[in-house]
Order: structure tokens, then sequence, then C-alpha cells
């Protein structure tokens, strides 16, 4: 396996000429797409991978300073690509990995033939007349408690979050998922994703692109989709009944018919 | 910290003595989990002690004055952690409504 491969733990299946990029968010990795890859794997070759820092992805090759913007994550991408010969690629990402996805397509649009964003967000702070969800106070918090054990404090706070309308078994499924990610990477992935405004880039964007949106998203807000569909050229904008940021997880069946839809 | 009647003369260990348990309560109340709450009373007590911790408000005490900043520091953790928790694969909004 070629050190791109490894060091994104690339994962291939599928069987087809079409293929199809998954990209996972913050937090997660490529097993966050375990719940809707199966409907697409007919026809489709399906890559996965995992981001520097989550999943299996080789952590010694961590850089600072290349991952200190989401350019360096969008550099990945395109190795990826490169490495696999891909062409015509049709690109789904989830929350940051959407604006990931647009750079990655500016910077070489001729690898990529369709973008889909799944609860996208270009920037994540309120700022004027433009609503990203969050003030800056609400981020500062998040960013600080970042520098404590938040890893563990999420992991024993999610049963008392959920508790009211889940069951126990689904609390152990939320708590497990937290172990995917290295906490000191993460920490600087919540900086760039939440400091970032990627706005400027939408216009740029130089192939067509569908953006999923959920009815409430405590990240991602449906003004937020409103946004990056009137902002981005040949953009088409779906909102799901779904409700939360990781559709993919919670509604697969839903955001499954809106990407078919499209494609 | 500003002194005044209330605690005027007061060493810091002491004044931590007098009011910690009061300012725990108010924080575990809120965040029911006791390493997180042991941070945030720690939080509380240093920015009481650098001066970060207004109460010009004569009508307020040292300790409501704490109180106010425990409550608010707490529910700013966890509404940090909730939004980690909704990033993280598998929040608590979309595992519910899992169909």
């Amino acid at each position: 396996m070629s050190t791109v491969l490894k060091r994104n733990n690339v994962f291939i299946k599928g069987e087809g000429e079409k293929v199809i990029l998954f990209a996972h968010g913050f937090g997660c990795d490529q097993n966050a797409w375990k719940y809707i890859t199966g409907a697409f794997v007919p026809g489709h070759n399906l890559v996965l991978f995992d981001y520097v820092g989550a999943g299996n992805s080789d952590l010694s090759a961590y850089d600072a300073e290349k991952y200190n913007s989401l350019d360096g994550y969008a550099n990945d991408i395109l190795d990826i690509c490169t490495e696999l010969k891909l062409k015509d690629v049709i690109f789904i990402g989830h929350s940051v990995s959407c604006m990931i996805g647009a750079l990655a397509a500016i910077k070489q649009p001729g690898i990529f033939k369709k973008l889909v964003f799944i609860c996208p967000s270009p920037c994540y702070i309120n700022q004027g007349d433009y609503t990203g969800g969050f003030d800056q106070e609400t981020i500062d918090s998040l960013l600080e408690v970042m520098e404590e054990d938040y890893i563990s404090w999420a992991r024993s706070l999610a049963p008392a979050i959920m508790s009211k309308e889940n069951d126990a078994g689904l609390g152990e499924e939320l708590s497990d998922s937290f172990c995917s990610i290295d906490p000191v990477i993460a920490k600087q992935f919540a900086k760039v994703t939440f400091l970032g405004d990627n706005r400027k880039d939408l216009p740029l964007v130089p192939v067509e692109s569908l953006t999923i949106q959920c009815s409430d998203d405590m990240i991602a807000p449906v003004a937020v989709g409103q946004y990056i569909n009137e902002h981005t050229p040949k953009n088409t904008l779906i909102i799901l009944e779904a409700f939360g940021h990781c559709p993919h997880m919670s509604h697969p069946a839903e955001t499954i018919a809106a990407i078919r839809s499209y494609m | 910290m500003q002194q005044n009647n209330t605690n005027q003369g007061l060493s810091q260990s002491e004044i931590y003595d007098l009011y910690a348990p009061a300012v725990y309560g108010k924080i575990l109340g809120i965040v029911h989990k006791g390493p997180i709450a042991d941070k945030i009373l720690e939080k509380v007590f240093i920015d009481a002690f650098k001066n970060k911790t207004a109460h010009n408000n004569h009508l307020k005490t040292p300790l409501m004055s704490m109180l106010n900043q425990a409550r608010e520091k707490s529910y700013k953790t966890i509404r940090a952690l909730s939004i980690f928790t909704e990033c993280c694969a598998g929040c608590s909004v979309c595992i519910k409504g899992k169909k």
C-alpha cells in the first residue's frame, strides 16, 4: 500500500466505473458512512478514508503546520485522487468536509464531477447579516473545553444528554464513537473548522453541487444551507425532514434518497 | 478578588474553604459529574483570585458573584460538550431519530 493510501487509511469497495469519494466530518471517521454506503455499491466504486488524526489513519503523518488550515486536508484528498488516478469523482462530504471538498475542487476541478454537501457550513460564527449558528463566545468556550479532558467529559455526559429519549444501547454506541479521534489533533482540527471562514470560496466552486441540510441542526442551521445555495454556482438545495447534524447516520434512507435524486 | 466587608482580611485559602462547598454544589447540580465540576470550580476560584469575577454591584456578595460565575461556566461547558457530541458521529439528536 502506498504512503498516501496508508496515511489516510483508504478503503475501496464496490463495483462499477463511477467513483464516489466519501469524506467524513469532524470527530468522525469513515465508519460514519456505514449506514449509506451499501446503497451505492452497485454500479459504483466507493472510496473511503480517514483524515490524519481520525480512525486508523497514520498519526505519524500529522504535521501541525500543514493542517493549520483546511487546505492541508484538501491536498490530502487530491493526493488520494492522484494516487488512485480518479476522474469524474462524485464527492460526498459531511460537515467540515464539504468545504474541504470544495477547496479540492477549486484547486483541481478536472478531478470532480459533482459535489454533495451534507450539513455543510462555510462559517460557523455569526457575522453581520450572516447566520452561522454560533457566536464567538460559544466557539471560544468549545475550544477552551477542548483544552481539558474533553473526550472523557463528553463520553461521561453522553448518556445524560441522550437518556431522556434514547435507550442505553444507543448511549454506548455514541460513547464508542468518541474513540476514533486523536484528542490533540482534534483540538487543532476544531480550531481550523470552527474559526474558519470559507464564504469567499463558494462562488469559485467549479462543478455542480448539492447541499443537503437538515430541518433542525444545531451545528449548521437551515439558513446556512440557504446561504450556500445562494452563493455557490450550480448548487441545488434539499432540506431533509431529518434533524440533527448526521443525517447519514440518523436518517440514512432519506439521505440516500436525496443523493440518488441528484445523481 | 475585590475585598469587601464580607471577606476582608481573609486569606485565599480561607476564602476557598468558606465558599467552595456552596460553589461546588452549584456546579455539580448543573454538570452532574465530579471531574468536570472539579475543573470548573478551579476556574471559578482562579478567576476570582485574579479579580476577573466582577461584583461591583453593592448588592452582590462575593459568594453571589462566584455562584453566578459557576453557573455561567457550567452551562458554557455543557453547551460546548453538546456541540462536540453533536459533531461526533452520532449525536443525541441524530441517533434518537434513526429510522
